[in-house]
């Protein structure tokens, strides 16, 4: 099995062989809490390349090249990334939360 | 077992998280859906055959111990399905261990 350890050479291995065969690629994930490890496994059969982890700061990294697994599966143009002030924008509210400066120094009360 | 909405998918998926606390795995799967496109069902089907703008679906699959759930994922559905996949994964994979090395911003007082 090929696993790679560096997220970043997996990453480019997965867009590369997505785009090498769209058709046949498939993206599997694998969690155990018991083991609490997470393994990734892209294929398109003949070629296989993994990446393992125990890590929580790879799942947001996961969660990234899921959504643009996605989008490229699905051949879609919509955008698909992570939008943290989605409900703002679609109000066009001003519903900023830190408009007031709260500093914590001291205040001169006389 | 079989083929599910992508809301029930997201809360089965969500109980085999559960189950799988104490021990067992959960696999889950995606990829591209060709069924709906006949001469890409071929084996040798050549990626070239695939219009610029044509959209596909994606399959998504769930096993836990012999527990088989799958959905589909269509353009318009697929924005609304990550964001809820993403929070499930974040919701779930909360055993993961969080990295120690490489914290600059402690510093050791020898």
């Amino acid at each position: 099995m090929v696993y790679i350890d560096d997220w970043d050479t997996f990453k480019k291995a997965v867009e590369d062989l997505y785009m090498a065969s769209p058709l046949k690629t498939r993206y599997l994930v694998k969690y155990r809490n018991v083991d609490t490890k997470l393994v990734l496994k892209v294929t398109d059969g003949p070629t296989c390349i993994k990446y393992k982890t125990e890590y929580a700061s790879d799942i947001k990294k996961m969660e990234k090249l899921n959504r643009s697994l996605l989008k490229k599966m699905l051949n879609t143009k919509k955008n698909l990334e992570t939008k943290p002030a989605d409900a703002s924008q679609a109000n066009n509210t001003i519903t900023s939360p830190k408009i007031g400066k709260k500093k914590k120094g001291k205040k001169n009360n006389k | 077992m079989g083929l599910l909405s992508n809301d029930q998918f997201l809360s089965q998926l969500n109980s085999q998280f559960e189950k799988t606390k104490e021990k067992g795995t959960v696999y889950v799967s995606m990829k591209r859906y060709k069924w709906d496109h006949k001469e890409l069902r071929k084996k040798n089907a050549d990626p070239s055959l695939v219009g610029e703008d044509e959209k596909f679906q994606c399959l998504f699959r769930a096993v836990q111990n012999k527990n088989k759930i799958s959905t589909l994922v269509t353009e318009d559905n697929a924005e609304k399905f990550i964001d809820a996949y993403s929070n499930l994964l974040a919701l779930h994979l909360d055993s993961l261990k969080k990295k120690k090395k490489g914290g600059i911003k402690k510093k050791t007082k020898a």
